[in-house]
């Protein structure tokens, strides 16, 4: 295992706990968790695409933090008063 | 092992430490507002050791220079989505943004 996928493999156990916070934790306990799940995931792009040598694959990384940006503001929006 | 690699490897280590502990204080901590402030290092510190390790590695090339723009878009990202979620939480707990009026005297 090279030293972006070791990376990658650790990430993706720390969303396991951020998961069961979503799951079973209120819905503004759920909304941190996600937005740190977004960090994460983004990460995970980042990292996978350095891992495989194709630097353009880092578009989806950039997408997903540009997108987790907007997802998450819509979130605290509705979090506010109607969920 | 050389320098680079020595470098990247800290870095990297570096980077996967704080997500990791950050997630552990969003699980851990009871209030909402205690586990906001684990979303900041987790967007701050660790995507800036992993954007390092890759230009490192890399050098400014594309990959470089992309690293670079994601670890610089979720630096400013979390302290916007930071401030929207407290203000919900704010917002859901008092039905009401404005301060009451027993609070401004």
């Amino acid at each position: 295992m090279t030293v972006w996928l070791a990376p990658c493999v650790a990430l993706l156990v720390g969303l396991v706990p951020l998961g069961v916070v979503i799951l079973r934790r209120s819905a503004l306990e759920g909304l941190v968790a996600l937005e740190l799940a977004s960090v994460i995931n983004t990460l995970i792009l980042m990292l996978l695409a350095e891992a495989f040598h194709r630097p353009g694959f880092m578009d989806l990384a950039l997408a997903l933090a540009l997108l987790a940006l907007a997802g998450g503001l819509v979130f605290a929006r509705l979090v506010e008063r109607w969920i | 092992m050389d320098l680079t690699t020595f470098a990247v490897g800290a870095l990297v280590a570096l980077g996967v430490a704080v997500e990791l502990a950050c997630c552990l204080g969003v699980v851990v901590m009871r209030d909402v507002y205690d586990k906001l402030h684990f979303t900041g290092p987790a967007a701050i510190l660790g995507p800036l050791a992993l954007a390092g390790a890759i230009v490192v590695q890399e050098g400014l090339n594309q990959a470089g220079i992309k690293a670079v723009l994601i670890a610089g878009l979720l630096l400013v990202a979390n302290p916007v989505l930071t401030h929207a979620t407290g203000r919900a939480l704010y917002i859901r707990q008092r039905d009401h943004l404005e301060p009451a009026e027993d609070e401004l005297r």
